[in-house]
């Protein structure tokens, strides 16, 4: 007798995760976002241990809006273990002044003033079964607790996620919702960060993509990638770029290549695709990614890339430079 | 998928299960009806999402939005921004110090406001979110901040310290212990901190004891000195202060000891906790026993409250609390005082027509049937309809005895007795009609029960089991529709019918009392009594009457009733009645007879209606009233007792429509003023029922009564005014002392005493001073006056004496001029008779002319035709001698009577000219006189005797003998002329000197006028137009001016018909030496144009010839020429031309005389010229004279004339 009922309840419940708000997002293919607890090794792929998420809000947006946090917890089935867990990842939300426009907001490391703004929630999580596999909901938050920036058209949140002890690896996804039980989008919300923490598909055959934004006072940009661990190939396409390979990191390490920016290029995302090793499959690799333009100046990912996904135009050829 | 849904119903369970109980036993009791009033965006609120309440002191509500802070004053909300000074929109916490509001902002500023304006205070490097304000013990004012520690607010600059040590500390909420410590909340739970003298933070030690969660808030317990503290997610705890230590105690929240999410905490006035939650919306804790406390509400989405998020909850002065819902705006939740019970419609019926409660059993008479409750609980016990033998019908009364039966009134079939115990209904008869058994009402006392129906009351003696009926059939009843019955302490019953008239019932006798009103009652409905027999009873559209030791009063909608239809009627053990109406409830307070209306303030729907006689006192005093909705049940002891005099404020003060400060006395300068002043009275609770009481002292004392929060005085003038108002809120309370407003409108300068004093003493300064100026400048002035009056007055003696000098010179010449007018006026006179005289001597002259010019045409004429009659006669051939020499005779005497008329005249007109000339010769006149009598003898051919009576003696007279001769003559034909018959006499007398002549006649005479005029000339005496007298009328003329030129005068008198006597006189003249004798003359004539050549000018042979023949024997050459040329070149060419005499004729043909003249004078002026003229005009001669002739001679003339004339030039030449 409950059965149908069940199964139409699933089906509901899977419904509203089809087309979720969520960083990373279903068109970065990335599986999750990992921060290791503060006393794990960086060779593990998080160079450290803080993860900064933005989230933009419409101005039109007046109702509540929530964050939420799936499998926070860290020692559940999706999370990393090393040894036992014993982890502690905290999870902060921030509004208000500051909250993005401190320069050390948009820094890709966590020093400073980078928990700028007014906390509006924090909570931190260790093993805690309740929360494996399940969400966490920080909220409701007035849009208006958000900081206001006309620049980026709407009001931005901040979560930072940071390992505060332990070193297992704690991996998550972030949903954005107007409602507290479901993941109902914000409409015209979207995700951004400045320094990408994630966790690479194992299935050799996924290819994953992130995608920083450039703006139009960008002439080059610079690629660093972490810990890449040799696995496979990271490409560069826009609408200039076909594909251009770029240098990958090994473990531990960070590497670096530039890019010029070409007219095209400007105001226009950009695809970072990472392309896994088919031939030697490396498991649970987790990468560090950041971009900079030309005065060393962070450029977001947006998690919905702004102005699409970029394709190639062929009659622009560009070569990579050293 | 599955198991993800087993663990979400089980997480429910866990975190909901309170819920869930609550949600289960609300099937079993009536769902409650909570009273709630929301206050969203739309109403005005700035945003949905409320962070902060506060109430300031003159009673507004301040709500802290993400979008503004909006004020609230019962009715509006008004919202202030960033515009308005506020430090920033985002408010996330509020305080108020006991005077001023201070407002935290989200941007790390801070807003102070005083009362009038916002203060923006601005933190140095401050961005960190302002969690909380608080005041120290000292009075200063602190504020947390998400990051930065504490901040001391000075209140004395606008750029305040932080006072923590680091700016890292995270404070969300603190509280003061002492001056010097303080607990703080954070995410991580609460410090125990020191505030040092120099105000930083250090940390005293962590409270382990409660649990490092987020800590939302910290509140100071009311009643005791501990500390209530709200975590988010762990409960919350009490902190009580024991020394340096805490006793700290987790509190029990029974089904709700899961709860999460909580936002804050507060403590009302009733030691109840409210509990601010995400999720869990708003939950009341009432406690129980020390430590504990049980659910007493809980306020969310599922209880119709508005939201499930609620940030902040507080409770205002009138002990309303609010919530303020985290995007659900705000919502005042009112003291449950009214309770909605609603019931299933389809099972029981909703509608509630009667109740009854006894022994611990609610009974509900309903559209459907019977419900049985348990009073306590509220349970539904059982429900008797068709199947307990109950009629399909609606309970209209009940009603318990003292056998615990149940008495169930029907509307249509009668009266039903249920035994209580065992639960049997049997139908009790009381008659057989449709109206007998329409029950309307039900009541009893010992063993007598009484049913009020539409056919009158029936009585039930229950020991005996008789009826009785009282109807209108026995009179005993006005009405046989019985509305209400009611028993007093005293055991009458009361009737209310479908009338004026109340009815009761005592010892079976009915008595009436009538209710009168001026409107007119055309039927009372409920009744009730109190116990000092005070009667209240209900009307339909008559509101509601109090009958007290028989003076009635009446309430209507005008005393604020809420309706003027009754249909219940109770009063409370509080001294309250309760009246029921369609849509609402009235409740009259009867110590103060204060009437209040009460319907939105209840939470009482306006389609509620109250049934008739559907209204019940418990035994906890508790009021059950049974609506079409439902059973609506008042708890006095969940209202207030304490009601609060409304806040009053003026708010507004306009003169001549100007905001001006009112802050302070007013002082207005002398004017004519509109003052418009605005106050308002905040009652939160009820503000649409606060009244206004204001009088404006020196205006009008008179307190006006009003709903109007303003009022305006048109005109204010000069005065000192104090405007009172008072506030009386909906419960009747009233203002303990007036708001005031001093005014002051100055008086006009002219209207106050100084200026009045000052212008009196400067009217008698004035006054004095001008009298003293006026008499010193009079005594100037007199002197000055006096001086020039001697002045004048001597000049105007000197003037008088010249005036009176003139005067007399005036008066002289008045005189003169009087004589000459006179004199003029003589003249005038004189000239006008003479210009009268001469111009009847015109006139007269004028006739005399036409009568002279008839009287010469006449004696022209008659010769000329004699002469040439007898001149064409003598050519005849035929005639004799005689015949001819007769003719030629009579033609000379004509010739002669005609020359001599000529000569007459020419005579006339040479004396007028004065150029007539006398030729004295000495004669006899007697010679004269004897050759006048014979010629006129000889004429004499009427019978006249011409008498001659001259002397003779021989008069020699020297005078000239033709003039003479010529008067006489004249003298004598006018006598012969005028006389037919008798004589004339004639002669003359010698005297002295002269010698008179008369000549007399006997004829017509004439009278005196005629004797004036007779020598005048032309003037003829025609006194008979038949007889024609002739003569030119010009011969006494002639005579009288030659006896005036002879030296003479003549005179005349007559008589008439008798004649008349003419005199002259003529001096005796002595003869001249030299004489002129013309005899003398003829001696020396002859030859004397010897020598000479006589021109003579002319073109008139017969003038030419008589000149010829006169000079022919005086041996001159005689040469004619007829015109200019021929003589000019005559004498041109004579050498000789000396000896001319040129005799001109002036009108010579073909010449002009005068220019003959000038050109022979122009060759010798010594040649004598004389001219010869027809015209003896004066105007002739005097050209003649001017010219300067030698000599004139004027035709006819004779020889002698010419003679003489020539011979007197060449003499003289």
């Amino acid at each position: 007798m409950l059965k149908p009922f069940l199964t139409l309840f699933i089906i509901l419940i899977g419904l509203a995760d089809v087309f979720p708000q969520s960083a990373p997002s279903v068109e970065e293919n990335i599986p999750y976002l990992v921060t290791f607890g503060g006393e794990s090794k960086s060779s593990w792929g998080d160079d450290d241990f803080c993860q900064i998420f933005f989230f933009k809000i419409p101005l039109s947006q007046t109702n509540p809006i929530y964050i939420r946090i799936y499998d926070p917890e860290t020692g559940g089935e999706l999370d990393e273990p090393k040894g036992d867990f014993n982890t502690t990842v905290k999870f902060s939300v921030y509004g208000g002044t500051g909250c993005w426009s401190d320069k050390d907001a948009q820094a890709t490391s966590p020093v400073g003033n980078y928990k700028s703004g007014t906390l509006l929630a924090s909570k931190a999580f260790g093993e805690d079964p309740k929360y494996d596999k399940k969400y966490y909901t920080f909220g409701p938050f007035n849009p208006f607790e958000g900081e206001k920036i006309d620049k980026l058209g709407g009001r931005i949140f901040k979560i930072i996620t940071q390992g505060i002890t332990g070193d297992d690896g704690n991996l998550y996804r972030y949903f954005l919702s107007t409602n507290p039980d479901k993941n109902i989008p914000v409409e015209g919300g979207n995700f951004f960060t400045y320094k990408y923490h994630f966790r690479l598909s194992n299935d050799q055959n996924q290819v994953c993509q992130i995608y920083p934004y450039v703006d139009d006072k960008t002439i080059s940009i610079e690629i660093s990638n972490f810990d890449w661990d040799n696995d496979g190939k990271i490409k560069i396409i826009s609408v200039a770029k076909n594909g251009v390979l770029c240098d990958i990191s090994g473990e531990d390490n960070w590497i670096k290549r530039k890019f010029p920016i070409v007219e095209d290029e400007k105001n226009t995302s950009i695809e970072v695709q990472f392309e896994k090793n088919k031939t030697l499959k490396v498991l649970n690799n987790n990468v560090v990614v950041m971009v900079r333009n030309q005065y060393g100046l962070s450029l977001p990912f947006y998690v919905l890339p702004i102005g699409g996904i970029p394709i190639y135009k062929p009659k622009i050829q560009m070569r990579g430079i050293k | 998928m599955a198991k993800q849904v087993s663990d979400y119903l089980r997480m429910l369970v866990k975190n909901y299960a309170w819920l869930l109980l609550v949600s289960i036993l609300g099937i079993a009791v009536p769902a409650k009806s909570q009273q709630y009033n929301f206050h969203e965006f739309s109403d005005g609120l700035a945003q949905p999402y409320v962070y902060s309440i506060v109430q300031d002191n003159k009673g507004y509500l301040w709500i802290g939005t993400g979008n503004g802070l909006s004020r609230f004053d019962g009715i509006n909300f008004k919202n202030f921004t960033t515009k308005d000074s506020l430090a920033d929109n985002f408010i996330t916490c509020s305080f108020n110090d006991g005077g001023d509001l201070w407002f935290g902002h989200m941007n790390g500023n801070i807003s102070h406001f005083n009362g009038k304006i916002f203060n923006r205070i601005s933190v140095t490097n401050q961005k960190s979110g302002i969690t909380d304000i608080k005041k120290s013990p000292k009075g200063e004012i602190w504020a947390s901040t998400n990051s930065n520690g504490l901040i001391n607010l000075n209140q004395k600059t606008n750029h305040p310290q932080f006072a923590g040590e680091t700016n890292e500390i995270s404070i969300r909420t603190f509280q003061f212990l002492t001056e010097n410590e303080i607990l703080t909340g954070s995410i991580e739970g609460v410090d125990y901190c020191s505030l040092n003298k120099s105000g930083k933070v250090r940390l005293i030690r962590h409270v382990n004891e409660i649990p490092g969660s987020k800590i939302q808030s910290i509140i100071k317990m009311k009643n005791s000195s501990g500390f209530y503290i709200a975590t988010e997610n762990e409960g919350i705890y009490q902190l009580m202060p024991d020394g340096k230590k805490f006793k700290i105690l987790k509190i029990d929240l029974g089904p709700i000891h899961n709860i999460i999410g909580i936002q804050s905490i507060y403590e009302d006035s009733k030691s109840n906790l409210w509990l601010s939650t995400f999720g869990s919306g708003l939950i009341k804790l009432s406690p129980s026993q020390a430590g504990k406390f049980t659910v007493d509400g809980s306020f969310n989405t599922s209880t119709g409250f508005a939201a499930n998020n609620v940030k902040i909850a507080y409770e205002d002065r009138e002990g309303s609390i609010w919530s303020g819902n985290y995007g659900s705006g705000l919502t005042q939740i009112t003291a449950k005082s009214f309770l909605m019970y609603s019931f299933d419609k389809s099972l029981y019926g909703t509608e509630i027509y009667s109740i009854y409660i006894h022994n611990n059993y609610r009974w509900l008479g309903t559209d459907k049937g019977l419900l049985k409750l348990n009073q306590s609980t509220g349970e539904i016990l059982k429900f008797y309809s068709a199947k307990y033998s109950l009629p399909v019908d609606k309970i209209t009364a009940l009603f318990s005895d003292q056998d615990n039966e149940l008495w169930i009134g029907t509307e249509k079939n009668g009266i039903y007795r249920m035994t209580v115990d065992k639960g049997k209904i049997t139908p009790f008869k009381i008659g057989n009609g449709i109206l007998e058994n329409s029950v309307t009402a039900i009541t009893g006392r010992n063993k007598q029960i009484w049913v009020g129906t539409k056919k009158g009351v029936c009585n039930i003696n229950l020991s005996t089991g008789n009826k009785r009926w009282y109807t209108m059939d026995n009179g005993e009843l006005p009405h046989n529709y019985v509305n209400h019955l009611f028993i007093d302490t005293k055991g009458k019953l009361w009737i209310s019918t479908l009338s004026n008239i109340l009815v009761y019932i005592q010892d079976g006798k009915a008595e009436k009392a009538t209710i009168s009103s001026e409107s007119g009652i055309t039927s009372l409905g409920p009744i009730s009594i109190e116990n000092d027999s005070t009667i209240w009873v209900g009307s339909n559209g008559n509101g509601v009457f109090r009958v007290k030791s028989g003076a009635v009063t009446n309430f209507t909608s005008k005393e604020n009733l809420f309706s003027d239809y009754c249909y219940s009627l109770l009063n409370d053990n509080n001294r309250n009645l309760w009246v029921g109406h369609r849509g609402g409830l009235s409740r009259i307070r009867t110590a103060d007879l204060f009437v209040k209306p009460i319907q939105q303030s209840a939470g009482i729907n306006k389609n509620c209606e109250f049934n008739p006689n559907a209204v019940f006192k418990d035994g906890k005093n508790k009021i059950w009233f049974g609506t079409n909705e439902g059973l609506l049940a008042y708890d006095p002891a969940s209202e207030s007792q304490e009601s609060l005099p409304p806040v009053l404020n003026i708010i507004s003060c306009k003169v001549n429509d100007e905001e001006v400060d009112f802050n302070e006395k007013l002082t207005l300068t002398p004017g004519n003023y509109k003052v418009r002043i605005e106050f308002l009275s905040i009652s939160l609770k009820e503000p649409a029922l606060v009244n206004y009481i204001y009088k404006l002292e020196g205006y009008d004392n008179t307190p006006v009564n009003t709903k109007t929060s303003n009022v305006v005085f048109p005109h204010l003038t000069e005065g000192e005014f104090t405007f009172q108002v008072w506030a009386i809120s909906a419960d009747g309370v009233m203002s303990k002392s007036p708001v005031t407003l001093q005014i002051k409108i100055n008086k006009p300068i002219w209207k106050q005493a100084w200026f009045f004093i000052s212008i009196i003493l400067l009217l008698v300064f004035g006054a004095v001073f001008y009298i003293r100026r006026r008499d010193r400048t009079h005594l100037a002035e007199k002197r000055i006056l006096e001086t020039k009056v001697q002045e004048r007055t001597l000049e105007i003696q000197t003037k008088n004496t010249q005036l009176e000098e003139k005067q007399e010179k005036i008066i002289t010449q008045n005189t003169e001029l009087e004589k000459y007018r006179n004199y003029l006026e003589d003249i005038v006179d004189e000239r006008t008779k003479e210009l009268l005289i001469a111009k009847n001597k015109a006139e007269e002259s004028d006739r005399l002319k036409s009568s002279f010019l008839n009287n010469v045409s006449h004696e022209i004429r008659t010769p000329l035709n004699i002469i040439s009659g007898f001149t064409s006669l003598l050519e005849e051939d035929d005639l004799e001698e005689d015949e001819k020499k007769k003719y030629i005779r009579t033609i000379n005497n004509n010739t002669d009577s005609l020359c001599s008329i000529l000569s007459e005249i020419l005579d006339v007109s040479k004396i007028e000219a004065g150029q007539f000339v006398l030729y004295n010769t000495r004669f006899n006149a007697d010679d004269v006189l004897k050759t006048l009598e014979n010629q006129y003898r000889l004429i004499n051919n009427k019978k006249i005797e011409f008498i001659n009576m001259s002397p003779n003696n021989g008069l020699e007279l020297y005078h000239d003998k033709d003039r003479f001769y010529q008067i006489f003559n004249n003298l004598l034909s006018n006598a012969y002329k005028f006389t037919e018959t008798g004589s004339i006499k004639f002669g003359y007398t010698e005297l002295t000197e002269s010698v008179s002549f008369f000549v007399s006649d006997t004829g017509i005479g004439m009278n005196a006028p005629e004797m004036d005029k007779i020598f005048n000339s032309f003037y003829k005496i025609e006194d008979n137009p038949d007889i024609l007298y002739g003569g030119a009328g010009i011969g006494l003329t002639t005579s009288k001016r030659l006896v005036e030129l002879m030296g003479g005068s003549i005179s005349v008198k007559s008589t008439v018909n008798e004649g008349s006597v003419f005199y002259f006189t003529l001096p005796v003249a002595i003869e001249n030496p030299v004489s002129d004798n013309p005899d003398d003359k003829s001696i020396s004539k002859k030859g004397f144009l010897k020598n000479k050549t006589i021109l003579v000018a002319t073109d008139e042979q017969e003038t030419y010839q008589l000149v010829s023949q006169t000079l022919l024997c005086y041996r001159g050459k005689i040469t004619q020429s007829f015109n200019i040329t021929d003589s000019v070149e005559l004498i041109k060419n004579d050498p000789h031309n000396e000896n001319y005499i040129v005799i001109l004729d002036i009108k010579t043909p073909n010449n002009n005389g005068y220019e003959m003249y000038t050109k022979i004078k122009e060759i010798n002026d010594k040649i004598p010229v004389i001219a010869l003229n027809a015209y003896t005009l004066f105007k002739e001669e005097q050209i003649i004279t001017d010219k300067k002739f030698d000599a004139y001679i004027s035709k006819p003339f004779k020889a002698e004339t010419l003679l003489n004339e020539l011979f007197q030039l060449l003499n003289k030449n």
